[in-house]
């Protein structure tokens, strides 16, 4: 991984040089470092060449593509080779490739589709900074959670249980299609999902403690089960 | 007001929720839905509030998605690694030299293992297809699999030198018992004993580490320099590391087998290995006479003339076989 990581971005779809940000100039890498980045890099692309086509492959649906993001993958990754030490070559290949699946498949719209769109520099904190037209009726709950509570809970989750919701309401996968990639019945996904639903309610708005705003007073209901 | 419990009315939200989340347009469920969100308040509310969460978790969408393919492609990665021994190891002919074959690595690759073996008295060069060549000495089996990240070759039994072929990328790995040897590009001899495994270097650094039961249990017990020798013992986990002389060790090669002030019992045991009619020392003083000299491998018969006349030592044949080793008498 990238010794300083928060300060490069990888989400960038213009042909600008991947720069560090914020304060002053930073000197880029001397030769020798650079070199041996690179060294490491091309054996990890070359050990790993296979596996990320083939995943690519089944990510975007079809071969034709794959080779070509591949390609900007490893065009990305070499632009980090003069600006910081890499240590872990195919972490960084591999967040890199993901980064970049990510971004194909959103321009054809294929995940994230109910997502707002959000600007590339004004990630917000909090859902309630965002700017939404979608009028529902849950809003008027005055629900606000933090994002980094969210992810957490879904970090949390049970393997299966987080494969399949992130799967589901992301990558906006039928449950027939994910049954078929993780290699269960219909059924069986419904279980997982479940048992997510279950544990991010337990987490995101029952534990004590947890950043989120109580419903408000006319809406609760106490454990007693008041009319 | 039902007297559904709130647990009760939970689940019913949640299974609602999973049910309208299919994604396969189950066209009947928003009907059935609002029918029993209308039954009671408490319905509807419970259903709301998952929708809000599930709403509001959207916002970190793009980063749970990130975070799932990184774990996909790590996954991919460590499968890759345990698909290591495929099921039905193809077993060669001795005495052909053969290359192994990489096969083209798809979303998950299995590369397929590939055993060479030698006869008592053979010996065999193989070229593997990465540049590197194993010598199998007599009586040697070994089994290579050469992956994307990682070269392995195990050593079921005998000796085998090792010239590998250096590649940053991938390791060579050598597994002769619970000896396991480390190299990335080097000259090595391996030779699998009883209850000690030796390690001689020719060129480059090589690590030798004890591997105990699972594979992933491995430590190191020496760092060998060229010249340097580990004899390492399995039992006792430990290695002994010391200089050696490269004529006597790598002698086999040559289709020689060298002795310095060797005791004969020592001698025989290594010639047995080479033959199929075993020496056997029948005259138990003859067992620590020192043996130093050069003895050709390739006829049994020669090697029990010159142990003859060289070391005033006779030999008789047994009906079964066996050599029997005697003290000349002087008379």
């Amino acid at each position: 991984m990238l010794r300083k990581a928060p300060h490069i971005k990888l989400v960038k779809d213009t042909d600008e040089p991947v720069e560090a940000q914020g304060g002053g100039e930073k000197p880029l890498l001397e030769d020798a470092a650079r070199r041996k980045n690179i060294r490491a890099l091309e054996a990890c692309i070359k050990a790993n060449h296979g596996l990320l086509v083939g995943w690519i492959t089944k990510k975007l649906g079809n071969t034709d593509d794959a080779s070509d993001v591949a390609q900007d993958v490893y065009m990305r990754v070499y632009r980090f080779a003069s600006v910081e030490v890499i240590e872990n070559p195919q972490a960084l290949l591999f967040k890199t490739a993901a980064n970049l699946a990510i971004n194909e498949l959103k321009r054809r719209g294929r995940v994230l589709r109910r997502q707002v769109q959000v600007d590339d520099d004004s990630v917000s904190k909090t859902v309630a900074d965002l700017p939404t037209d979608a009028p529902t009726p849950e809003e008027a709950l005055g629900h606000r959670q933090e994002v980094g509570e969210m992810m957490s809970a879904i970090r949390a989750l049970p393997d299966k249980a987080r494969t399949a919701f992130v799967k589901n309401r992301f990558e906006d996968k039928t449950y027939a299609a994910i049954a078929g990639e993780m290699g269960v019945s219909e059924s069986t996904v419904e279980k997982y999902m479940m048992d997510a639903l279950k544990r991010l309610r337990t987490r995101l708005l029952r534990k004590p403690g947890a950043a989120i705003l109580p419903m408000p007073r006319k809406a609760r209901r106490g454990r007693g089960g008041k009319a | 007001m039902t007297m559904t419990s709130k647990q009760d009315i939970e689940e019913q939200a949640a299974r609602w929720a999973v049910d309208l989340m299919s994604g396969d347009n189950r066209m009947h469920a928003n009907v059935d839905l609002a029918v029993w969100q209308d039954e009671d308040p408490c319905n509807a509310r419970a259903y709301d509030e998952l929708q809000a969460m599930t709403n509001d978790l959207d916002a970190v969408g793009e980063e749970a998605l990130q975070e799932e393919f990184e774990r996909e492609l790590h996954e991919a990665a460590a499968e890759r690694k345990r698909q290591r021994w495929v099921a039905g190891i193809s077993s060669v002919a001795a005495g052909f030299v053969v290359a192994a074959v990489m096969s083209v690595s798809m979303w998950v690759s299995a590369p397929e293992p590939v055993t060479y073996q030698t006869a008592k008295g053979q010996r065999s060069t193989i070229a593997l297809a990465d540049g590197s060549v194993l010598q199998l000495n007599t009586d040697t089996r070994v089994t290579a699999l050469l992956e994307d990240d990682e070269r392995h070759v195990s050593i079921e039994k005998g000796e085998a030198f090792f010239s590998v072929k250096r590649d940053e990328s991938r390791p060579f790995i050598v597994d002769a018992g619970e000896t396991q040897v480390r190299v990335l590009g080097t000259k090595f001899n391996v030779r699998l004993g009883a209850s000690s495994n030796v390690v001689s270097v020719l060129s480059g650094l090589v690590s030798v580490a004890q591997r105990s039961g699972d594979e992933d249990d491995v430590h190191e017990v020496a760092r060998l320099h060229a010249g340097e020798q580990a004899e390492h013992d399995t039992m006792r986990q430990e290695a002994v590391v010391e200089g050696f002389d490269q004529g006597s060790v790598m002698a086999w090669r040559n289709g020689k087998a060298l002795y310095h002030e060797t005791p004969l019992k020592d001698v025989v045991k290594d010639l047995n290995r080479y033959f199929d009619s075993p020496l056997e020392i029948a005259d138990s003083h003859l067992a620590d006479l020192p043996v130093s000299g050069t003895f050709n491998l390739t006829d049994q018969d020669v090697v029990v003339d010159a142990l003859e006349s060289a070391f005033s030592i006779v030999a008789v044949k047994r009906l079964d076989g066996v050599i029997l080793l005697y003290a000349r008498q002087e008379n």
